[in-house]
């Protein structure tokens, strides 16, 4: 197990993969402009409560021989488990981001992909994490229970008990899912 | 980022990486508002490369002067095997080593892009008490509800109150 595989929830990934033809920047950095105006392509990776964090960037510095481009996350899970994740949730945006890159095999067949990653993989000789053991899915339940848990602590001052059984109750039922 | 690594020195600094404690005691838990961050080495790059990277609350420059007060010892351990690196003891041309190989991130996702590491820490923590609490709350009278509820949900811990003013 390397570093960045902590062996409770959260996980990194860190991918260096050559793009294969230096002109690919130009559309890859409209592609990547284009998800940062359009909410549909952040909403499809993070759909499935996995990602806690990503990040994309094209490296055409001097000294490089030829443009590459970096990936990281930090998500949930094995990375197994992700890349098979990803392939069937975002097959077009993995196209779109990862096409130009050399020796790129598309989203499926996932084995196939997998290896593909594996060769431009780095493993990471130091990772950190301040709350490995809270998942995606745990920390946008607990921001939702702070938000609900201010309301009713509003909507409650000066409130009598029976009021405030009443709005507990609210609260525990709307919050079902997240606690 | 992205820093060169010194012809030859690749070995050591692996050694060295590979050495730092884990979870809260490694240098990284003393960077204020750092939810993630790794090191990795980079052999593929014309040359190696040191990557470090973070998420994190603070603006950058600030960041940068965060890391070079807060783990001085093990900052100079680690980057001291890359080319041109000026040490802690220069804090200012620490910072512009850092920033001269900064690498700009082209896109960046974030489930919970509002939250700050603290927003993060006590939301986990509240929907722990909250969680412990339902199942006695069932058989209370409203007028202890409503006392118990401030008492062991909306409070914390006295431990971690002290923890945090200290």
């Amino acid at each position: 197990m390397s570093q960045g595989e902590t062996p409770d929830r959260t996980t990194a990934l860190t991918l260096f993969t050559v793009i294969g033809r230096p002109r690919a920047t130009v559309w890859l950095r409209l592609i990547f402009w284009l998800a940062t105006k359009l909410p549909l392509p952040r909403w499809t990776l993070l759909r499935l409560k996995l990602i806690h964090y990503a990040r994309w960037s094209i490296l055409s510095r001097e000294g490089l021989r030829r443009p590459y481009l970096f990936f990281e996350s930090n998500f949930n899970g094995s990375p197994d488990a992700y890349v098979e994740a990803f392939s069937y949730a975002f097959p077009l945006g993995m196209r779109a981001i990862w096409g130009s890159s050399q020796c790129f095999p598309g989203p499926t067949p996932v084995e196939t992909l997998r290896k593909w990653i594996r060769r431009g993989q780095h493993h990471e000789q130091h990772y950190y994490c301040a709350y490995p053991d809270a998942s995606t899915r745990e920390v946008l339940a607990g921001l939702e229970v702070r938000r609900r848990v201010g309301e009713l602590v509003s909507r409650t001052q000066g409130a009598d008990p029976a009021e405030f059984a009443k709005e507990y109750g609210a609260l525990v039922s709307g919050l079902q899912w997240d606690i | 980022m992205l820093t060169p690594v010194a012809r030859g020195r690749t070995p050591d600094l692996r050694k060295t990486l590979e050495r730092l404690p884990p979870g809260e005691l490694s240098p990284l838990a003393r960077l204020p508002g750092t939810h993630f961050a790794r090191f990795a080495i980079v052999t593929d790059l014309g040359g190696d490369q040191l990557l470090f990277s973070s998420t994190f609350d603070v603006h950058p420059p600030g960041y940068l002067g965060e890391i070079c007060s807060r783990m001085p010892e093990e900052a100079d351990e680690i980057w001291s095997h890359c080319d041109g690196y000026p040490g802690t003891a220069d804090p200012e041309g620490f910072v512009q080593y850092l920033e001269r190989h900064r690498v700009k991130t082209t896109l960046f996702v974030a489930a919970y892009p509002d939250a700050t590491l603290d927003d993060v820490r006590d939301a986990l923590a509240l929907r722990a008490r909250l969680a412990e609490f339902v199942a006695p709350a069932q058989s209370m009278t409203p007028e202890e509800l409503q006392a118990a509820f401030h008492e062991r949900v909306l409070v914390e811990p006295r431990e971690r109150q002290v923890v945090r003013s200290g």
